[in-house]
This record gives C-alpha cells, structure tokens and sequence, in this order.
C-alpha cells in the first residue's frame, strides 16, 4: 500500500472523526477549515513513513492533536491561564439547566464548549473518549500514563453524569 | 423522538454529528504539498541571495578600489557573509518537528525548536551583527583614506558619517526586531512549560 492509498483509506476512516475533533477545538469557521485542510496535508505527509508500528488510528489522532497544537501556538498564545482542568470542572457546582441540554444538538454545543474550557491535555482526553477510543490508545495519542487517562476518563464521567443527569443524555 | 437507548448513549449522539462530504482529494494535497515546498524553497532562496549579492558587489569592489583598505573591507565582508550563511545553514534552519509522535513528546521537541531558534534570536549581536564590523570599519577607513588622497583637506566627512550612522541605524533596528522577536517566543516557551508541567 503506497502513500496516497495510505491516506485515502484513513480518509475514508477517520475522515468525519477529524470534522468533530476540529469543531471541538476551533470554534472560528474560517479558522476550522484552514485547520482541516492543514491536518489533511500533515497527514498524507507523515503516511509516507507510517510503518504499522502503531494503529493507523493512533497515527492520525497524532498528527491531528498535534497539528492542532502547532495551529494554536502560531496563531496566539495557549491561553493556558484561562483554561479549566477536568479536575476543576468535575468539582464546580453544577450549573448545567437540564432543559436547554437536553436535546441532542444542545448536548453536542455543551460538549463542544466544555472542550474547548479544557487544558489541552484534557480537551484532547475528552475528544478521544467520546470518539470511543480505548485508554490505553488514548495514553498513546497523548502521551500521558494509562492511569492518568483512566483518572481523567473517570472525572469526565462524572462531569457527563452531573450535566445530564435530569433527563439528558446519560452517560452509562 | 429520539429513541431511549440512543438518548442515553453521549457517545452515539457525538459520533452522529453531521459531517460535510469530504473535498479532500489526494489531488488536492498533493497540489498543497508542492505549494508549501516552493514557498520554503522561495524563503531560503531569499535568504541566501541577499548574501550571495553582498558577496558579488564587494567582490567587484575588490577589482573596482585602488585602495588596500577597501579591498581589505571587501574582502573581510565577504568573509563575514560566507560565514552567516553556513551559520544559517547550521544553527537557524527550521527543523522539522515529526508530528506522528503523541503529543506530549511532541510539546517537548516544539519547546526544543522555540529554545533553539530563541537562541539564536538572543545571540544575533554575535552571528548576525559582530561580523559585519570588521569589514564595514575597515572598508569606511578605506572611504575616508581615498576622500583625503582624492581632495586633500576638502574631504567631506558626511560620507563617513552616513555610513556609520546608517551601520548603527540597520544594527540597532536588527537588536531590536530580534530581542522583540525573542520575547515573543519566551511566552510560547512559558506556555508549554506550563502545558508540560499539568
């Protein structure tokens, strides 16, 4: 299998993967496309040396996460002082009004916005686990010990469970 | 309505979001790939044809003066170009950093990149600025020697005093622009540090 058909199989994959991850974290439309495009591109580049030592899964969850880290730092700072832990969230009050998130569309807003609240370690944590990946391929996409996802996945269960817990999505 | 089971599934409701038909074709990228290979190749072409013709109008200078001076000027100005450009080569080009490693590892290597290029941003009084000096100084004595020899006492010194306030003006802006650019780099540098430590 050579490059392009490489990458028109992750496309073809993981394609509709890669719009939620860049929705999540980029909320300026102009901007998400650029970001889109600039994965896209970093990913058909860097297939030209994927050797299956990894899941072509993690590979592209890489170059996306850290395409969008290099995307961030270029166009301003991390903002990194404004950002919430999962650690912080899971312990604030609840604030959430069960009738505006409970429909799916509202949900899916919620959940964007709290992505974006998110130190990017988190955020990305967060994104993964709602795109069902497993926490050992998560520590491996984001370079965290298995454990410090399995903590991280536990607080964002239960900030999921508080959001929704009046007649919204659950998360069980 | 939306169905109980799908109600309570966050992870089905996130995986159904609508998705735009993908417009990325291999075409397109790869027509994207050579776009952003020409604008690096034009980048460094720019780079090294503004010293290649330093090197190419003192190196006529050398056959142009009479003077020893300025043929000594010229030669230690070419000296200082061919010396920025290996420096370039080696110490300043962009490194590309791999982007399928996992992000943390990948934070670490972008702070070694923003360390590095810092760097050499801090030192550009030393690489970028001190080589120049030899060869300008020498060379504007070599201008001031061949006014004097040419017109004798009516030798104007506003040549020299351009030549040097123009050299302090271009130094001064570079200081500047560089020291502004690396404490650019040291907040970029300050916010992975806090990213690395989370």
């Amino acid at each position: 299998m050579n490059q392009d058909d490489r990458y028109s199989l992750a496309v073809a994959s993981f394609g509709p993967a890669l719009q939620r991850l860049v929705r999540s974290f980029e909320a300026d439309a102009d901007q998400r496309r650029d970001l889109l495009q600039e994965i896209h591109l970093e990913l058909w580049r860097s297939l030209e040396v994927f050797e299956e030592k990894c899941s072509l899964r993690t590979w592209v969850y890489r170059v996306a996460h850290n395409v969008y880290a290099s995307h961030v730092l270029r166009r301003r700072r991390l903002n990194y002082a404004g950002s919430a832990s999962l650690e912080e969230l899971a312990d604030a009050p609840n604030r959430s009004n069960p009738e505006v998130i409970a429909g799916e569309q509202q949900a899916i807003v919620w959940l964007r916005q709290t992505i974006q609240r998110l130190k990017p370690p988190d955020a990305q944590v967060m994104c993964l686990y709602l795109e069902d990946i497993e926490a050992n391929e998560i520590a491996e996409i984001v370079g965290i010990s298995p454990g410090a996802v399995a903590t991280r996945i536990h607080r964002i269960k239960t900030i999921l469970a508080r959001m929704f817990q009046n007649g919204g999505p659950d998360d069980t | 309505m939306t169905p109980k089971s799908e109600k309570h599934d966050i992870k089905a409701i996130w995986g159904a979001q609508a998705v735009e038909p993908n417009l990325v074709t291999v075409g397109r990228i790869r027509a994207d790939a050579d776009k952003f290979q020409s604008a690096v190749r034009r980048r460094n072409r720019v780079e090294y044809a503004a010293l290649v013709f330093v090197i190419a109008v003192f190196g006529a200078y050398i056959w142009i003066f009479p003077s020893p001076l300025m043929r000594l000027g010229s030669l230690l100005i070419i000296a200082a170009a061919i010396f920025m450009m290996v420096w370039i080569h080696i110490r300043a080009s962009a490194n590309p950093i791999l982007s399928h490693i996992s992000f943390m590892d990948y934070i670490s290597r972008y702070r070694e990149e923003l360390r590095r290029q810092q760097s050499a941003l801090r030192t550009v009084w030393l690489w970028y600025l001190a080589p120049w000096v030899p060869g300008i100084g020498v060379f504007t004595i070599g201008i001031n020697q061949l006014l004097k020899h040419t017109l004798g006492n009516r030798a104007p010194f506003w040549p020299i005093a351009l030549v040097m306030v123009a050299t302090v003006g271009v130094f001064a802006g570079v200081l500047i622009l560089n020291v502004w650019g690396s404490r650019r780099l040291q907040l970029k540098i300050d916010e992975l540090d806090r990213l690395l430590a989370s």
